[in-house]
């Protein structure tokens, strides 16, 4: 066996001593770097909440066609054969106003009650047009025109009104997420370089004397790496538990809008959650590894 | 075990060695004196490879220094013990922990380690201060930990770079002892002072030193 894998105890050994001698200093790192984590893991988040509502919302290509009110079964028939002859028109589904109702009745949950105060019901029943999902998005406003003069037809709605506007914002928060998340990139491998440098210098009588009795330049720098990369993996767990309570807070105590309680919250999936407490740990090693580039001693 | 030849060694302008040619013999134990400023903490520093900038030619051991690549310098300091005036022990780790450093520097199955740190500190006097720190000890005390270190991987030579000169006589003669009996165990020992006391108290070769050269 090489000497190499006979050194792990005493790497570890002195790379928690440094962190402990310096103290303080170590916990106000750890604090920054988890931190600025934070904020990375929060865009994760919202990152990760958008795109499942994005992806729910755009399975289908659909119109939703409000019908007028009082409208004869006949005049309904009569507009669904008609909506169905549009061209690339999949399916035609017709939701009543009963079913309406009974939708949002379950999609409010235990907030349902809300509804039961109402002396009659006004939603309006609709025809749910699904269209062939690789139509020319280009010809969706002639549809649109085409479906509204239809006689009976109140209201069209396209589902990709807002679909376009939710990408549009998940686009916003992905690319808002790179930026600040390079920035916090160098601002951590910043913070742990700076502190790892301090007590690099704190300890260069040390450094010379081990170099001195011939320890070889890995022997002199695993430890201080490790102890950038054990503040880097810190950071990324205070990171983590802080979003994983503000997860908790926001799903559990605040009462959000009704709107917004509709869509479940979901906490990022467990291999983001280690990813960001790895990338804790190699900003950390890239820190403390550009803090040893010069050479302090000897 | 040591060579010089016509070595030079200027600091700028200033010339701290100058055409120095010396041998050391394999197992001799020799003196290096001369006053403050002689150059004799050069020699040394040459020898380890500190200074690596120097006119002439350096062997030491096998090893060539004019012609050794820099990542060779660990291996060869890793073959000599070195012993300074000032000691230079880690003040924030016990004796143990100082001259069990040395073991695993030379990369010693941790398993092995404890055993020969008692070993070596027993061969120094100093059984049972293991848990001390350095600076609970008196100044000879310290200097039992350094030698312990020094020898702990059992180097072919032992270089002391006026390791009394912070010690008053009694103390200064038994490290003087101490590194006698390191000579005596088969090691190289070549020692700097610029104490006439010891100098006369004993009859090793000495080597003089003034103004950067050999004088006899
Ligand atoms: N790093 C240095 N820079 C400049 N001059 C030095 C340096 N080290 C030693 N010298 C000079 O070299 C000469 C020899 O020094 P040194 O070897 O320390 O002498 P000694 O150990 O015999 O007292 C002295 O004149 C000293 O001032
Ligand atoms: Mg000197």
């Amino acid at each position: 066996m090489s000497r190499f894998a006979r050194w792990p105890v005493y790497y570890l050994k002195t790379a928690l001593e440094g962190l402990r001698r310096n103290l303080a200093l170590n916990l106000v790192a750890v604090l920054t770097i988890g931190l600025a984590l934070m904020i990375l893991g929060a865009f994760a988040f919202l990152h990760v909440n958008l795109e499942r509502v994005v992806v729910s919302s755009t399975q289908a290509l659909s119109f939703s066609i409000y019908l007028k009110d009082g409208l004869a079964p006949r005049d309904i028939e009569e507009t669904r054969r008609k909506v169905s002859e549009i061209p690339g028109a999949r399916s035609v589904t017709l939701v009543t106003k009963e079913q309406a109702l009974a939708d949002l009745r379950n999609r409010l949950g235990n907030q349902s009650g809300l509804l039961d105060g109402l002396d009659e019901n006004p939603l309006p029943a609709s025809l749910e047009l699904i269209l062939a999902p690789d139509l020319d998005r280009r010809r969706l406003p002639e549809l649109t025109a085409r479906l509204s003069a239809l006689p009976g037809v109140d209201d069209v709605s396209f589902a990709w009104d807002w679909a376009d506007k939710l990408k549009a914002l998940v686009r916003f928060v992905n690319v808002g997420g790179l930026v600040m998340g390079g920035l916090l990139f160098l601002a951590i491998v910043f913070i742990i370089a700076g502190t790892i440098r301090l007590t690099v210098v704190a300890r260069r009588d040390e450094l010379y004397i081990l170099r001195l009795m011939g320890a070889t330049e890995s022997f002199v720098r695993t430890p201080f790496i490790l102890e950038g990369v054990f503040q880097g993996l810190l950071g990324g767990l205070l990171a983590l538990s802080g979003l994983a309570s503000g997860h908790l807070m926001l799903a559990t105590q605040i009462q959000l809008p009704l709107g917004l309680s509709l869509i479940r919250l979901v906490f990022l999936p467990l291999s983001w959650s280690l990813g960001l407490v790895l990338v804790g740990g190699l900003l950390g090693f890239l820190g403390s590894f550009l803090s040893l580039s010069r050479r302090v001693g000897l | 075990m040591i060579r010089m030849f016509n070595v030079t060694k200027r600091y700028g302008g200033h010339i701290a060695l100058q055409g120095v040619t010396l041998e050391v013999e394999t197992g001799e134990m020799v003196f290096v004196a001369g006053p403050s400023g002689a150059g004799k903490s050069t020699v040394i520093r040459l020898i380890t490879a500190e200074e690596r900038e120097f006119e002439g030619q350096i062997l030491v051991g096998r090893q060539n220094l004019r012609r050794m690549p820099a990542r060779l310098i660990p291996a060869l300091r890793r073959s000599i013990g070195v012993v300074f005036q000032d000691f230079k022990l880690l003040p924030s780790r016990t004796v143990f922990q100082n001259v069990a450093l040395r073991l695993e520097i030379d990369g010693v199955p941790s398993a092995v380690v404890g055993k020969k740190v008692r070993h070596v500190l027993k061969r120094v006097g100093l059984s049972g201060r293991e848990n001390a720190f350095p600076l609970e000890l008196s100044g000879g005390e310290q200097q039992r930990v350094a030698i312990a270190r020094a020898i702990a991987g059992d180097p072919a030579l032992v270089l002391a770079d006026e390791p009394t000169g912070n010690l008053d006589l009694d103390l200064t003669m038994d490290i003087l002892e101490l590194l006698e009996e390191v000579n005596a165990s088969g090691a190289t020992v070549m020692m700097a002072t610029h104490s006439r006391d010891i100098l006369e108290s004993r009859d090793h070769r000495v080597i003089r030193l003034e103004q950067g050269r050999v004088v006899s």
